[in-house]
């Protein structure tokens, strides 16, 4: 494994630092072939900070929050650092990764139902992460973590089975699973991607609960960028594996300097106004099919020559990191460029 | 003048099974009307266990309303199981795009065969007309002749759901039904799709009847707007003035729900009913 | 400059080409096997040296030599032709038997799931008690009943896979038909019968074949073991079950050529058909 950080990384720089990235690469097994699907990511995050990592089908965000629990296929392929606490978690052996998964950091996926064992009680679901615990201690524990999460009726539901919880609730258990054990990070992939806009609304109100709290950090994935910018501090956007942009969420909200976050931002349909959709051409595209130049390239309204043949640097715009060549004399101009359209 | 689509007090009940002997009805479709003009677009807009899936499936023939009437151009349609003669019939009248491209096309054909199937059914014609009718569809809905003989496993999300709106065309009907036709697309893809679907609304003079939940998805397409709850419509209108002056508490909260920069995730105030939630499943 | 000049240079971009799997290796050099096997079956007068029923009592029992490539049995016959011209009945008694039980199966599988309900259970308890019987018994009881040669234990052979191929096409219709393009068929107004031949079967069509080439070496191995026994095919036929029948009293003699031979030849194409089988099996699998 090469330790590679280069230049500005995505991400603020604040000391102490919980999590960081460092230009990690996977390669997974498509098709029977190795395939690049994560290249050149780097990131920081400080304890208590939230971060988004938004992007598309095939952007690589939900294997980057992979490679942070080290939880990808056994034939993966990872080059690039992951540190957690300053530790690398792919140097970590059994034992200490084991901890790590369980204690340090807190795991919650976008589909309950496929996560959660249905043969297991809610009880011991919550409670699979304080197993060394005395079983009267582990009850009072599940019982207080179901509370906590707004789950009334708590002592019954200790006795319930998956099956018997909407994906609302078990959401909740979820949540209340991963930070039972005290995690100081928690990895949120797509969790309310499955679930109505009401009920994702009261998931995300538990959620930030628990953050607040417990002074968590929080990596948060989506497809999202709406709610990414309205529930993160940092928001880093994801396009073919790589990051195109990392900055403050209403920044990015506001002016975004990346082509691809200001097309994502016109192209999401609002229900306070009526617009002519800008749609990007072309469809989304993973790392391993994206050219030698800039992975957006292929769909820029902007691209030149240079874009097709040199991939651009990541480059600190201000409070933005941006993989553009032409960031700096786009700056500003691509949201009315996009009106103009 | 009568509208296009006129429907009447549908009214679907489910039998649920209560343990063993017993069973009790859900009501999944509380006695709803509304109308569809000819080139209109109406939007059933609703969260899961509201009605609104039930309701895109009875409209299109899959299910049979408990009660309730629903007229086509002034003719009520004759009650379910059709003859195949009706049912090919009506398939050139109302058709359907589902959610999931997926499975929604047949993973063993390919496009042009798919679109070939749907016209040798219903106009016969000679092979010529036939691959002339292909290449029109095609066109209209973004696809060109490297699509024709491609399988949908070999297409990204966007060119399948082309396909499936093209295989809907291909039948000619007047009234399209949209089932969250756009959910399972990247935002990307998702907005070439309603812009799609816009243009051909206006070029071929098709109405629609859009389910989704997805509210600004709604605003785009649609002129009218029914918010389903339980099965019940809380709210009817036109969707400009639904979406920006709610009338109903329930709208409301789906509008307050919906992220945007500032805004803070809020506890649902009152205790969430939503018809099925005595079933665990979403929401 | 226009972007759709861009567009037709990007790479990758509007570019959705056909998902390239490796090709399957081991079901390619099986099922070269399997052509080599039929080939030589359908070709045995053309490459076999000599006649399967000439008679040479002076080369009685011989090893491998230049005249006899695998020697000779007890009645001084050409092995290797033997085991040429057995191939045409050892071959075709398993492919009459994977015709009708495969097209039989298939039926009943896509009519079960496409009708459902009552009709479904009731082709699954008749499956039921076909599934109870022992397929070798089956056989034995219509060869008593009809006679030796090849006729009985085929039909009775075909009547007693049916329910192991309409079990496994019907579990994978089942699954196919409950998908949306199934529902679809009927949303675009075709008939029934079109909906379940030209879209129901033609997706499990994979799933039909990886069966019936299971089912070509499992027909092979039961026939082959009633001609063994003394039904079925008779002697002087060259068949590969009656070889290795004849062949035991040579093989006590320390002659092992001819049961050997026709013994291999089985194995082979059992071998090589099952493997063909899974891996197609596995394909139709992976795609679903």
């Amino acid at each position: 494994m090469t330790a590679s950080a280069p230049g500005p990384s995505h991400g603020r720089e604040v000391a102490p630092c919980l999590l960081e990235l460092g230009g990690l690469q996977v390669e997974l097994k498509i098709g029977g072939r190795p395939r690049v699907v994560v290249q050149q990511v780097s990131l920081v995050l400080g304890a208590g900070q939230t971060m988004g990592i938004v992007g598309e089908s095939g952007s690589g965000k939900s294997v980057t929050a992979r490679s942070i629990a080290r939880l990808l296929p056994p034939r993966a392929r990872v080059a690039g650092e992951v540190r957690f606490d300053g530790e690398p978690v792919w140097a970590m052996n059994r034992a200490r990764l084991r901890r790590y998964r369980a204690c340090d950091i807190g795991i919650i996926y976008q589909d309950p139902r496929a996560h959660v064992n249905a043969v297991h009680t809610v009880g011991d679901f919550v409670t699979e992460g304080v197993r060394d615990h005395p079983p009267r201690e582990r009850r009072d524990l599940a019982i207080s973590a179901l509370q906590a999460v707004g789950i009334p009726d708590a002592e019954r539901r200790l006795k319930q089975y998956p099956h018997q919880l909407s994906g609302g609730l078990l959401q909740r258990v979820m949540i209340a699973a991963a930070t039972l054990p005290g995690p100081r990070l928690l990895l949120a992939d797509e969790p309310t991607t499955a679930l109505d806009v009401t009920t994702q609304s009261e998931v995300m109100a538990v959620l930030a609960e628990q953050r607040q709290a417990r002074q968590l950090a929080m990596v948060f994935i989506t497809h999202d960028l709406d709610l990414a910018v309205a529930v993160t501090d940092t928001i880093a956007v994801m396009y073919a594996g790589t990051i195109v942009e990392t900055g403050p969420s209403a920044s990015l909200h506001e002016c975004a300097l990346h082509p691809y976050t200001a097309g994502l931002l016109a192209a999401r349909p609002q229900p306070s106004r009526v617009a002519r959709l800008i749609s990007i051409p072309g469809r989304p595209i993973a790392a391993y099919e994206s050219g030698p130049g800039c992975v957006f390239a292929g769909r820029c309204a902007h691209a030149q020559q240079r874009c097709l043949e040199v991939r651009p640097e990541p480059r600190q715009f201000g409070s933005h990191v941006v993989s553009c060549h032409r960031a700096g004399e786009l700056r500003g101009t691509l949201h009315e460029a996009l009106e103009r359209a | 003048m009568t509208a296009l689509l006129e429907v009447e007090d549908l009214h679907k009940v489910f039998r649920v099974p209560d343990g063993k002997r017993a069973s009790h009805g859900l009501v999944a479709v509380d006695r709803l009307s509304f109308d569809v003009p000819a080139g209109g677009s109406l939007a059933i807009v609703g969260e899961s266990g509201s009605g609104k899936t039930t309701t895109a499936r009875i409209i299109a023939g899959l299910e049979a309303p408990s009660s309730g009437l629903i007229r086509i151009d002034g003719e009520t349609r004759k009650p379910l199981p059709w003859a195949r003669s009706e049912r090919a019939r009506y398939a050139r009248q109302v058709q359907m795009v589902y959610q999931d491209p997926s499975t929604s096309l047949d993973p063993s054909q390919t496009i042009e065969s798919s679109l070939d199937e749907v016209l040798r059914c219903h106009f016969g014609r000679n092979r010529a007309a036939r691959n002339r009718r292909i290449s029109e569809l095609l066109d209209q809905c973004g696809l060109d002749d490297r699509h024709r003989r491609r399988r949908p496993r070999s297409l990204s999300g966007g060119e399948r759901q082309r396909a499936a709106i093209a295989r809907a065309l291909a039948a000619a009907p007047r009234i399209v039904i949209l089932d969250e036709a756009v959910s399972a697309l990247d935002v990307s893809i998702q907005a070439q799709i309603l812009n799609l679907l816009a243009s051909l609304r206006s070029a071929l003079g098709l109405s629609y009847v859009f389910i989704s939940h997805d509210l600004g998805v709604v605003r785009q397409v649609s002129d009218e707007c029914i918010v389903m709850l339980g099965g019940v419509a809380v709210e009817t209108g036109r969707t400009d003035d639904v979406l920006t002056e709610p009338k109903a508490d329930y709208t409301r909260q789906l509008l307050d729900a919906i992220p945007r920069p500032g805004w803070t995730p809020k506890p649902r105030t009152s205790p969430g009913h939503t018809a099925g939630s005595g079933q665990p499943g979403r929401g | 400059m226009a972007l759709t000049a861009r567009l037709a240079r990007g790479p990758a971009l509007l570019r959705a080409g056909e998902p390239r799997d490796k090709p399957d290796v081991i079901a390619v050099i099986a099922g070269c096997v399997c052509a080599a096997l039929l080939a030589a079956a359908i070709f045995a007068p053309l490459i076999a040296p000599y006649q399967p029923d000439t008679i040479d009592a002076t080369a009685i029992n011989q090893g491998p030599s230049a005249a006899h490539l695998l020697g000779t049995d007890s009645l001084g016959r050409d092995i290797l032709t033997r085991l040429l011209y057995g191939a045409r009945l050892s071959l075709l008694g398993p492919a009459l038997v994977t015709l009708l039980s495969t097209t039989l199966g298939t039926a009943v599988a896509i009519a079960g799931s496409w009708l459902g309900g009552t009709a479904d259970r009731i082709m699954a308890r008749l499956l039921d008690v076909l599934f109870a019987f022992p397929s070798i018994l089956f056989a034995v009881l219509a060869v008593v009943a009809f006679g030796t040669g090849l006729l009985a234990p085929v039909v009775a052979l075909s009547v007693a896979y049916t329910p192991y191929i309409a079990r496994v096409i019907r579990s994978a219709a089942v699954h196919e038909r409950q998908l949306p393009y199934i529902e679809a068929c009927q949303l675009l107004g075709y008939s029934s019968w079109r909906t379940a031949v030209n879209h129901l079967l033609r997706n499990v069509r994979l799933l039909i074949v990886a069966q019936a080439t299971i089912t070509f070496g499992y027909a092979l191995l039961d026939l082959a073991a009633i001609s063994f026994i003394g039904l079925g095919v008779q002697p002087p036929t060259a068949d590969w079950g009656v070889m290795v029948s004849e062949g035991d009293s040579a093989l006590l003699n320390g002659y092992v050529a001819e049961s050997l031979a026709a013994g291999a030849a089985i194995v082979l194409t059992v071998v090589a058909f099952n493997v063909l089988g899974e891996r197609l099996a596995a394909r139709s699998q992976g795609r679903q």
